[in-house]
């Protein structure tokens, strides 16, 4: 691939989720705008259009791929910024979002095979409680589909932003530090994005439980692939 | 980016399959309690983790052309997958912390 297609496939997404995420928070940063899906929309659209192969596109962004690691390792710094409010509850806290991750990982799995599913989507929705940077990065050390885990995980953060805080307002369970660890650890980074706006104190909470949900979820994967894949 | 590097490395000396990104993560995490590294990573931090979804794009864009191993049918089963269980593990979750933070 030529310099000049990386360049414009680069640059290219980066823009238009710039854009995409402008456009989301003029229209009030509703859950169903979300710029991910968006950009994802768009650049699919645009390649069938074209009649480009989407792959190709996605090739052509590769830098971006390959920054997601550092982004993770990046991650840590709102971990530590977030810790720090959780003074004299962090055993409370670390054993929420181990069980809470765990939790994911089960009903996934066991609902995935109820419903009839095979191997490779299982796999996938294995780490959908996992925001979609750590599902890719544990589905590719772990050999799995990490393209349908990243969508599976993104889809997931849309539906979560949607459909959680009105439940967990009904069951009264709806105060910053609850709202925030079961919006970050089932609805991650599109979760926190609508918490934002609704509720700041709850969304950092949020940040630092999908920080750390990613962490419980790539711990508990590694222990557990083997029943995973079947 | 150092720490990336190194994450990786660790990851594959370790006994359980951590993906190398999140060790480095945990390295970081570690090191964050030095002020100057804090100071060090701050800026670049926030700049790469304030586009990750631009990061994301390109692995989902990949699934365009279709997805290997699905079979007919199966956005439906996908679908019943992720609202029960995104509305299971977030009622665990918010359970779970009441329980364990009285």
């Amino acid at each position: 691939m030529s310099p000049a297609m990386v360049l414009l496939g680069t640059a290219g997404t980066l823009a238009l989720f710039l854009l995409m995420r402008r456009v989301a928070r003029a229209l009030g940063g509703p859950a169903l705008a979300n710029p991910v899906a968006a950009t994802c929309a768009i650049l699919i659209a645009g390649a069938h259009i074209a009649g480009a192969s989407s792959v190709a596109i996605a090739d052509a962004a590769w830098p971006l791929r390959w920054a997601l690691g550092p982004a993770i390792v990046a991650l840590a710094v709102p971990i530590a910024q977030g810790w720090a409010g959780f003074a004299g509850r962090r055993a409370a806290l670390l054993g929420t979002v181990a069980l809470g991750s765990l939790a994911g990982i089960a009903s996934a799995v066991l609902c995935a095979r109820m419903v009839g599913l095979g191997a490779v989507p299982v796999m996938a929705l294995s780490s959908k409680s996992a925001t979609s940077p750590f599902a890719i990065a544990i589905m590719e050390r772990l050999g799995g589909p990490a393209a349908l885990a990243a969508g599976a995980s993104i889809v997931t953060g849309m539906l979560g932003a949607m459909l959680l805080p009105p439940l967990l307002k009904r069951l009264r369970l709806a105060d910053d530090a609850t709202m925030g660890l079961a919006m970050g650890q089932a609805a991650h980074i599109v979760g926190t994005d609508a918490l934002g706006r609704t509720q700041p104190g709850a969304a950092r909470v949020a940040g630092l439980a999908l920080a750390l949900a990613g962490l419980a979820t790539a711990a508990w994967l590694g222990l557990l692939w083997p029943w995973v894949r079947g | 980016m150092a720490l990336w590097w190194a994450g990786g490395k660790l990851a594959a000396l370790l006994p359980i399959a951590a993906p190398g990104p999140v060790v480095g993560l945990a390295l970081l995490l570690a090191l964050l309690r030095i002020g100057a590294v804090r100071r060090l990573v701050e800026r670049p931090a926030a700049l790469l983790t304030g586009v990750l979804g631009a990061l994301i794009a390109p692995a989902v864009v990949a699934l365009g052309d279709g997805v290997p191993g699905l079979a007919p049918g199966d956005g439906w089963r996908i679908a019943i997958v992720l609202v029960a269980t995104t509305l299971a593990t977030g009622v665990v979750t918010a359970l779970t912390w009441r329980a364990l933070s009285r």
